[in-house]
């Protein structure tokens, strides 16, 4: 019963604000002339976004040229779809095995996304001012810890010859013989997903911890007089606060998904955990720039952002059958 | 929420106890390295856990010693400064206008920028596009390319298009245009995802160096992290010398090991960050919007 | 609050702004050859020109910039202009300034070349990959021209050079765009210490100097000596080996080099010393990758090969060696010399040493080149702005005068004639024991990489290397008490003497790969066989552990049997098809060049 009386009353205000911001939208002529003003302010900025990330996008032609740097193009040889063709026939193998991992390793991630606002909600339910901003400043350190610094501190710990936690785990007797957890390519894929949870948890809350922050404090003073309880309050309140930010975030990250980024996977691949590893951002390094195969690795990026887009929109689109509106 | 019901108590212990083990679990590695950077290496190697041993402060006063490294602290730190002012007020002001139902092609705009952050053609594109934009050894390389970033423009919208309408409609009325409704109203209610985009942005900043590396051989315009870093690769290539067909019997005078700097460049570049951003804090809490709506 | 914050760090950002720009404002101004600080140096030489010793430089002085397309071995300086008494000394000879790009690799290069901002002088190491583009890509110059107005020395000294440079590093157009450095000689090496078995010596002694006749023989060694120290002074545990494996297939080097091969790539194609001639490849069951595997999997079903060998990096593998946690290592920089030197103030007689090798197996020398090395290419690219310059300061640099300069330090200071002999001062020598900042101090040895003659090329002047340290005579008086109780040992005066009297008496022989056979080789690789190359490393790497974790001798062969025919359907055959196409071309090319 209490808890229908909060929806209720939350979702009354809700339509209340939307009347209201409706009911702004005056007519024609005044509207649109204001509408254009809108646009020319933002001019500049899409000037910008335009020449920094898109005019780059010109590089995309080497991937159809037999590319060398230091001879210009208009010397280099035409080669169409070659290297197209090659990523599918030739690499075949090699790119399904990439692409295998790399995919593998975003779902994970996409799995454990819930965390980081279960991070921020609990984190603010934490009584103690003081402790609750200690925790939350120490748990953003390890974001600034490099990654090949996290390997050198990893390996200290998780050796196998006289690794601490090893060594722990024996005298706990929980473990009959050290176990190699960096060189284990069964846990691979596990060990990976916390190592980079445990590296980007406290910084990307911060985002939920802003949201959080944005929800109006009348809806929550509502709630406790209507009686809400904690969870209800999280549930009713806090959660479809934030939802919106956590549905974009969840989008751009599903569009992602080829996208593991770099140095984590270089450091912790070893011949042991390589075919886990092995991802697609790290096989392209060894492939286009080891060997100079620049019109190949240029062909795999292309592939890589035209995947990323084409998901984009899908995803989009199927939410806004279902939700009533697109997210972006 | 009434204190003395044993599940308030039970939650309160459980939520405290976990976080309190996570952020321990977050601060004993870089409290390893912090102890391991200022300890004597031969004392590292037999395994440093919970004090120092052999303190020296060696490496950190051959690092700062170096002849850059002054004009490098200028320079990241003014980068992080009029770069994040400069691109925390586009995005914010750039978002605010995205979210306005009125502007033609809004929908296509905000695409055209959400689409950026797969965009990525590779390090010769990005490089000629610099050269070609006058942008080789110069400061504004610095800034200008990331005066907007698709990622924040998308978190500041998301943010502005949850703020009662409202807020605006009381100074629309008042006839207030576009910049006094974004400058008096929007900003200051989004300040908690502007300290977000500002800590952020800051962050990126003072760690940058690829631009540097590639692009500005100028050593007045050298950042913090590549000053760090030649120096980092200089003691790797000491220890590793190959090349050299010395006798081999010289005393190996590296008194630090690469290990020893790597970590003392977390220190050096993570502790400016850590003075400045529990600033930003009080605006990740809650209770912002009270004031704004019934202002 | 907010406000005044605001306020605050606009201005804080405003005197930034200022700072920096008007630092910027400086350096914007193009650089003007006669840098400040050199103008009024040089005008201090000129005046003094008449009186000053014969050979300062009256010429303007300049700046010119080096890169390369890898730090490799510029990585130890700190960028920009340098200051140690040899470039100094360099400088004052030439009027140039060189500034060092010391911290380029590949990613930068190739920027460097896409954009067409080469700096003035360019030493190329890997020809195959990039020497093609470069000079068609008119990113250097020819300098047939320039080499006759301003490299007359080099003509003279080492015409062959410039003879070979014209047939094989001018990408068929016959001109002059490459000068090789680095000539160097094979003889005699005072330790012989990489691609070694480096070993304690103190626990061999310990164990009473048993024979090592084969590779089961050191697995017994390690195994013993692992039992008789299992663990290290702090209780850690110690294993006999633990393989570089972080390096992909590095650690299966030792077994072509001390096994009669010269191995050449990573499709495990080696040559055979003397002739060069091509040989072997991976779907070879007898070659370094399997033998290799095989060793290494004994080494773990005896329990001496370290279970961390794959998830280690180098430095996890020095500080082992340092800590005593390993008991092999291949190379005396990795880990050794440092060892030594802390061992050596417990007790003088603890330490590492190399093994002798069992008889029957091979020393590798190293590489050699008369001719100078193809993977030391200098250039001068299309942008110098002072290419005569560049090329003075190129012959300066690869002329006997030059690399004698760089080798052992200025004549006088640091080292004197005596008795018609050239050697190192005293002060010198001792200075290189003692001194951790050595190298900086004298600048000797600084600029190896940009020498035309190196180590034990002869010194037409003197009758001696080049390096005037590598001698006997002088090994003989610089010996730590350990290498002395090994030469003590063995009936030597220097341990390397110990290879020496070994070859001579038929028990080993020495092997050496010399780089003239690199110019008959391809000037690039085909797109395609690179592609499989990698395919192929990667499998090898990836595959090595199977093997080496293989329980039983029948596993690993069943294992191998499966590999073969992985690689197989790689194209393996195409790949080593090709290289054993290149290779024979080089040998025959390296054949007719040394009738």
């Amino acid at each position: 019963m209490l808890a229908m009386q909060d929806r209720q009353r939350v979702a009354r205000r809700r339509v209340d604000l939307k009347a209201m911001a409706a009911g702004r939208t005056g007519a024609g002529s005044v509207k649109r002339k204001q509408g254009w003003t809108l646009l020319l302010l933002a001019l500049p900025f899409i000037a910008v976004v335009f020449v920094f990330y898109y005019v780059p996008l010109f590089g995309w032609v080497y991937g159809f040229f037999d590319y060398k740097p230091g001879i210009p193009l208009n010397r280099s040889e035409f080669v169409g779809l070659k290297y197209l063709r090659i990523a599918f026939t030739e690499q075949g193998m090699d790119l399904a095995r990439v692409l295998k991992n790399s995919l593998v390793l975003s779902f994970l991630g996409i799995l454990v996304s819930p965390l980081y606002v279960a991070f921020a909600i609990l984190l603010n339910e934490m009584r103690g001012k003081l402790l609750r901003k200690w925790v939350q400043v120490t748990t953003t350190l390890p974001n600034f810890i490099s990654w090949v610094l996290v390997y050198s501190v990893f390996y200290v710990f998780f050796a196998v010859s006289d690794g601490v936690v090893n060594n722990v785990l024996i005298k706990l007797e929980w473990l009959a013989r050290p176990f190699n957890f960096l060189g284990n390519s069964e846990i691979a894929w596990g060990f990976q997903t916390l190592v980079g949870l445990w590296k980007g948890l406290g910084w990307g809350a911060i985002i939920y911890l802003a949201a959080i922050a944005g929800i109006d404090q009348e809806l929550y003073d509502a709630a406790k007089v209507d009686g809400a309880g904690r969870f209800r309050t999280i549930w009713h309140i806090t959660v479809p606060g934030i939802m919106p930010t956590f549905v974009v975030l969840l989008l751009l990250n599903v569009s992602n998904m080829l996208n593991n980024g770099f140095e984590q996977y270089y450091v912790f691949y070893n011949a042991l955990v390589a075919d886990k590893l092995d991802v697609i951002d790290y096989y392209v390094y060894r492939v286009g720039l080891e060997n100079n195969d620049f019109s190949y690795s240029t062909v795999l990026g292309m592939f890589k952002t035209i995947v990323s887009v084409v998901v984009l929109f899908t995803v989009n689109g199927i939410a806004k059958r279902i939700r009533g509106e697109s997210i972006i | 929420m009434w204190p003395g019901r044993w599940h308030d108590v039970l939650f309160h212990t459980l939520n405290t106890a976990f976080f309190v083990l996570f952020a321990l679990c977050c601060i004993y590695p870089f409290y390893y390295i912090l102890i391991n950077s200022v300890s004597d290496p031969l004392q590292v190697t037999k395994g440093v856990y919970l004090w120092p041993e052999g303190f020296n402060l060696t490496v950190y006063r051959e690092m700062l010693s170096q002849k850059t490294i002054s004009v490098s602290f200028w320079v990241s730190s003014a980068r992080a400064v009029v770069g994040t002012i400069l691109t925390v007020f586009s995005c914010a002001f750039f978002s605010y206008l995205l979210t306005k139902k009125e502007m033609p092609f809004r929908k296509t705009v905000y695409r055209f920028v959400v689409v950026t952050l797969y965009l990525n053609a590779g390090l010769i594109p990005w490089y000629l596009t610099m050269k070609m934009l006058g942008l080789k050894n110069s400061f504004w390389l610095y800034i200008l390319p990331t005066v907007i970033v698709g990622f924040f423009v998308i978190l500041m919208k998301t943010f502005i298009e949850q703020i009662p309408a409202a807020l605006e409609e009381a100074a629309v009325v008042e006839g207030a245009g576009y910049l006094t409704v974004f400058a008096k109203i929007i900003f200051p209610v989004s300040l908690p995802i502007v300290a977000t985009i500002t800590v952020f942005n800051a962050v990126n900043q003072w760690n940058a160096w690829m631009d540097n590396l590639f692009l500005v051989n100028d050593p007045n315009l050298q950042t913090l992290q590549l000053t760090l870093l030649n120096f980092l690769k200089q003691s790797e290539a000491l220890a590793q010398e190959t090349t050299r067909r010395m006798m081999g019997n010289q005393t190996s005078g590296h008194l630090i090991s690469p290990q020893n700097v790597k970590m003392a460049i977390t220190m050096i570049v993570t502790a400016p960050i850590l003075l400045i951003y529990p600033f930003m804090q009080r605006y990740f809490v809650k209770g912002i919007m009270l004031g704004a709506v019934k202002g | 609050m907010i406000r005044n914050k605001r306020r605050r760090v606009a201005g804080m950002a405003a005197i930034l702004v200022v700072a920096v720009m008007t630092g910027c404002a400086g350096s914007n101004d193009p650089k003007p050859s006669a840098a400040s600080s050199s103008a009024s140096s040089s005008a201090a030489a000129t005046a003094t020109a008449g009186a000053s010793p014969t050979q300062a430089s009256e010429k303007e002085p300049v700046t010119l910039k080096l890169s390369s397309d890898n730090a490799l071995f510029m990585a130890t300086l700190a960028p920009g202009a340098q200051h140690d008494p040899v470039m100094e000394e360099i400088r004052r000879k030439t009027g140039v300034t060189l500034e060092l790009d010391t911290q380029t690799d590949d990613k930068k290069f190739n920027l460097m070349l896409a954009g067409g901002d080469l700096p003035d002088i360019i030493v190329l190491q890997n020809a195959p990959k990039y020497l093609k583009q470069m000079i068609e890509g008119n990113q250097v110059i020819p300098l047939d021209e320039l080499i006759e107005k301003h490299g007359q020395t080099i003509l003279k000294e080492s015409p062959s050079k410039i003879e070979i440079s014209k047939r094989f590093f001018s990408n068929g157009t016959g001109s002059l765009y490459a000068i090789p450095g680095i000539a160097s000689r094979k003889g005699p090496q005072y330790k012989y210490g990489n691609h070694a078995y480096n070993i304690r010596w103190d626990y061999y002694k310990e164990l009473g100097f048993p024979a090592v006749n084969n590779l089961d023989d050191l697995l017994k060694l390690l195994a013993d000596m692992q039992q008789k120290h299992p663990t290290n002074a702090q209780g850690q545990k110690v294993y006999g080996m633990a393989p570089l494996f972080d390096w992909g297939l590095v650690p299966y080097e030792m077994f072509d080099r001390l096994f009669d091969r010269i191995n050449k790539n990573n499709l495990f194609v080696y040559l055979e010393p003397g002739t060069f001639k091509a040989a072997g490849g991976i779907l070879d069951p007898n070659v370094a990758y399997w033998e290799g595997t095989k060793f290494y999997r004994k080494a773990n079903e005896m329990g001496v090969l370290d279970p961390d060998s794959f998830t280690q990096k180098y430095e996890n593998f020095t500080e082992k060696v340092k800590s005593g946690r390993v008991l092999l290592s291949p190379w005396t920089w990795a880990g050794v010399t440092e060892a030594n030197a802390a061992l050596a103030k417990e007790d003088p007689l603890k330490g590492w040493e190399p093994l002798p090798v069992p008889a029957g197996q091979t020393v590798y020398l190293g590489e050699f080149g008369e001719n100078g090395f193809s993977n030391r290419l200098i250039m001068i690219s299309k942008n110098s702005k002072h290419p005569e310059r560049a090329m003075e300061l190129i012959d300066y640099l690869q002329s006997f005068e030059g690399s004698r300069l760089i080798q052992n330090g200025i004549q006088g200071k640091d080292w004197d004639v005596v008795d018609g002999k050239p050697q190192w001062k005293q002060a010198t020598i001792d200075a290189q024991k003692n001194d951790p900042n050595f190298s900086q101090n004298t600048g000797i040895g600084l600029y190896w990489n940009l020498a035309g003659f190196v180590d034990g090329y002869p010194d037409p002047e003197y009758g001696t290397p080049i390096n005037f340290t590598n001698q006997a005579d002088f090994w003989r008086t610089q010996m730590t008490e350990l290498d002395q109780d090994y030469s003590k040992h063995y009936g030597v005066s220097y341990p390397g003497e110990l290879v020496e009297k070994r070859v001579e008496a038929g028990e080993i022989r020495t092997i050496y790969y010399d780089m003239d056979n690199e110019l008959g080789t391809d000037t690039s690789m085909p797109d395609d066989i690179k592609r499989i190359e990698t395919k192929v490393t990667d499998y090898l790497v990836r595959m090595a552990p199977k093997l080496i974790y293989a329980a039983t001798e029948e596993e690993y062969a069943s294992t191998q049997a499966k590999m073969m025919d992985e690689l197989k359907g790689m194209g393996a055959q195409k790949a080593i098809d090709y290289w054993m196409a290149n290779m024979t071309k080089a040998s025959e090319t390296y054949a007719g060049l040394k009738k």
